[in-house]
């Protein structure tokens, strides 16, 4: 059934046939004018044909990004709002909606979450709308003793907030399916008892206007399933980080804009910090096993895009709505942790190759799936490109053209190379690079307010040109970490979910020099081979060859937090939200400052069970609250029931089972030995 | 001690720990203002909130007891978590992500021919 409005529909053809239209007519006159340069006076050659189709398949993206990025200025110049998407009517009434905030924990530092949630709920409650919204903390926690702490935690929070504080929590006994998996879990228990979800992750923070405002925008379009309010990044203190949120601040909007004109109503989920109408992700977004092994087979594990182009199959809009604000996450703090989630989300990406050829799919949401499949794909086009660049001007070396033919003539065969051409097409690609990023930076200093509390002009133009320099060397690392990424995943290698890394914490030398010792080794093998082939090929080919030597200390400088806040307090790097706090970061910062300036209590989670009554009750309880069964008599129980009487050391699947084993939590106190 | 065996024997007379259970879980229902078929969620939340509230040494008699202090029931259910809503157990079925099917060109295989 079509629940999407045909208002938008023929207006985002439209803007999606112009933005083709711009994007091939580009790079069919840059593949043109390589193909005019390589060709020179001999043709073109099996390697110049290569060449060139690799060229093609790269200059595409950048060409689309560019013009995606314009359309979104534009869209930021005029204040342009999203046809097709109602705007709810002014004023303050009381929703009559329920909304669930769902928040998905992995073995997460449980202060740190729990101040999150407590910031974001004072704040829908400020909001006035406190009545229309239930908060849920859904633990997939493997580890025991953090386990405990969470139901701890959940108990102290609701004490926190008062009788009547709607804040629950539950922890899964399988994680099967991950994040996604934990959400489906949510969904069958409890679901059906709201009209709406948001879903948050563990470091997202929103304000409560920005959720009330997402409520309301459901309300008054009834046919949206999903409306994605763009998180800011915030609150990280490395260079590496804040070079991020400042490059996220000032050019994010303009590509985050652009993608909402092309996308309208069949855009895309972003996996975190989205309502969704919990009806028509029931009904439609449940995800099968695909068959086979990982990585393509198995959980779905980047399960937001398919999960957007399941909604839009079932006849819901998605919308990315930038103008929301309120809407805030963190980005990993170094390069290697950055290089880690790239690692897993290229293998969900790719995964999404078994997926982009279902049945009855809307066209925008598989090219969703192309895109996400060649953000990462795209590493090792350029890097073929580059290879198979340097092995024509090798080749060219080794065996010089020969100026004079075997027939006798008169004038030798110059070899034509058009420099000027060469140059134009540089310029061009240079162009659809850098542009982008400077209509961020005008947008910004237009604005006087995001101006100001950007470090005001000068700091914004400075800042942007060390942070583009800064990325330009980190390019080169980045491609053959992705390059290797897809060689892994295509070969059949799958990477583990891990916690990410939330802490401000340095890279130690040795493990950035572990980490970048083949970029380094490669970045002076390659300016030495271009220096061998020419002086000016080296030039060329400079800034990839800084970057892979200088790989080690810009891993290990950039991921230091001394660093980041010595440009803090020049003001270089700064954000708005860093200049002044949303207040919900700010409480958030104040609640988790109190919470670990509190004593910790017993660290072992079942030790603490056994002994304390009151983690014994708290634990009771949460078990009661999501009627968790008692665990079967089994071998495994019996053996981890045997060492706790023993004193033996439990491992933390023992330690788990016996914490949902009533015959434990009711034999009381602990034993002396365990 | 003598009162609180004396009460225990007169709600769950087998003795029985799962019959315990269930009388103190009617006893706390009643208290916390939650129907009888809660009744485990309410002894699990009811201990909770006595915990909290250290009711056993503010009023040592209160427990299990028919005429418990209105201040006891005002303590408790001042210190009771709120509990999820009912679980409803929906199903979620799984999406078909089979591919499109693309025509098949190639010629049927020929049966073979028995005698």
């Amino acid at each position: 059934m079509e629940h999407r409005s045909s208002v938008y529909r023929g207006q985002a053809w439209l803007r999606r046939g112009a933005l083709a239209l711009l994007t091939f007519a580009t790079t069919g006159w840059a593949t043109a004018q390589l193909s005019t340069v390589l060709a020179g006076n001999h043709g073109l050659g099996t390697l110049e044909i290569l060449l060139l189709a690799l060229f093609v398949g790269c200059f595409l993206w950048i060409a689309f990004s560019f013009w995606a990025a314009i359309a979104g200025f534009v869209m930021l110049l005029v204040k342009a709002r999203q046809p097709g998407l109602h705007q709810p009517p002014p004023g303050d009434a009381r929703l009559a909606s329920r909304t669930a905030v769902v928040m998905a924990i992995y073995n997460e530092d449980t202060n740190r979450v729990f101040a999150n949630m407590q910031a974001i709920y004072e704040s829908v409650a400020a909001a006035g709308q406190g009545h229309a919204f239930d908060f849920y903390m859904l633990s997939d926690t493997t580890n025991p003793d953090i386990w405990v702490a969470e139901e701890l935690a959940w108990h102290a929070l609701s004490a926190r907030l008062g009788p009547g504080a709607r804040v629950f929590y539950r922890r899964r006994r399988y994680n099967t399916a991950k994040k996604s998996g934990n959400i489906a879990d949510f969904l069958k228990r409890w679901g059906r008892h709201y009209d709406y979800m948001v879903v948050l992750d563990a470091d997202s923070l929103m304000e409560g206007r920005t959720l009330v405002a997402m409520a309301r925008l459901m309300d008054a379009n009834p046919g949206a399933g999903l409306v994605q309010a763009p998180p800011v990044c915030i609150n990280r203190n490395t260079l590496f980080a804040r070079m991020l949120q400042f490059a996220g601040r000032i050019y994010g909007p303009v590509f985050a804009a652009g993608q909402a004109f092309w996308q309208m109503g069949e855009g895309n989920y972003w996996g975190h910090n989205a309502i969704i109408r919990t009806r028509a992700f029931m009904e439609h977004c449940g995800l099968p096993e695909l068959p086979g092994k990982p990585p393509f087979g198995g959980h779905i594990m980047s399960h937001d895009f398919v999960e957007a182009a399941l909604l839009v199959r079932g006849g819901w809009s998605v919308w990315l709505v930038p103008e929301l604000g309120g809407s805030y996450e963190e980005v990993p703090p170094t390069l290697l942790d950055y290089a880690k989630r790239d690692h897993r989300w290229c293998q969900g990406n790719l995964q999404h190759s078994r997926v982009m050829g279902a049945r009855g799919l809307n066209p925008v949401s598989r090219f969703h799936f192309l895109t996400g499949i060649m953000s990462y794909v795209s590493s090792p086009l350029w890097l073929l490109f580059l290879g198979l660049g340097l092995t024509i001007a090798s080749v060219n070396t080794l065996f010089p053209r020969a100026y004079f033919g075997v027939q006798k003539q008169l004038f030798p065969d110059w070899p034509i190379f058009d420099a000027a051409l060469a140059k134009s097409l540089f310029m061009l690609a240079l162009g659809f690079l850098l542009i982008p990023r400077l209509l961020g930076v005008l947008l910004v200093l237009l604005d006087r307010p995001v101006r100001q509390s950007s470090g005001g002009t000068a700091r914004i133009l400075f800042g942007s040109a060390i942070e583009l320099v800064y990325s330009t060397l980190l390019a080169p690392a980045m491609m053959l970490f992705q390059s290797k990424f897809v060689a892994k995943t295509l070969m059949g290698s799958t990477i583990g979910w891990g916690t990410q890394n939330r802490d401000d914490g340095g890279i130690p030398w040795p493990v950035a020099f572990k980490a970048h010792i083949g970029h380094m080794l490669l970045g002076v093998f390659v300016g030495l081979l271009a220096l061998a082939i020419d002086p000016n090929l080296f030039l060329w080919l400079s800034p990839l060859v800084a970057g892979l030597v200088l790989a080690v200390p810009i891993a290990q400088f950039s991921s230091r937090r001394d660093f980041g806040a010595w440009l803090r307090k020049r003001r270089l790097f700064l954000i708005p939200e860093e200049t002044a706090a949303p207040p919900v970061l700010t409480r958030a910062r104040e609640i988790f400052a109190d919470l670990e300036a509190r004593p910790r209590g017993e660290p072992d989670g079942l030790r603490r069970v056994l002994s304390d009554p009151f983690a014994n009750a708290v634990h009771k309880l949460a078990l009661a609250a999501t009627e968790e069964p008692a665990p079967d008599e089994t071998a495994e129980l019996f053996v981890a029931r045997r060492k706790l009487a023993n004193g033996q050391p439990l491992s933390p699947v023992e330690k788990a089972l016996l914490l949902y084993d009533r015959t434990t939590l009711d034999a009381r106190p602990i034993p002396a030995a365990a | 001690m003598k009162e609180l065996v004396r009460r225990l024997g007169r709600l769950a007379p087998s003795g029985a720990a799962g019959d315990i259970d269930a009388a103190a879980g009617r006893w706390f229902a009643d208290l916390l203002g939650r129907p009888e078929s809660e009744a485990a969620r309410a002894l699990a939340a009811g201990r909770v909130a006595w915990l909290m509230a250290q009711a056993g040494r503010r009023w040592p008699l209160t427990l299990l007891s028919d005429t418990p202090p209105l201040a006891v029931t005002e303590a408790l259910r001042r210190g009771l978590p709120a509990l999820p809503p009912p679980l409803l157990g929906d199903p979620m079925p799984a999406a078909e992500l089979e591919r499109r099917r693309l025509p098949s060109f190639a010629a049927r295989p020929l049966r073979a021919r028995t005698a």
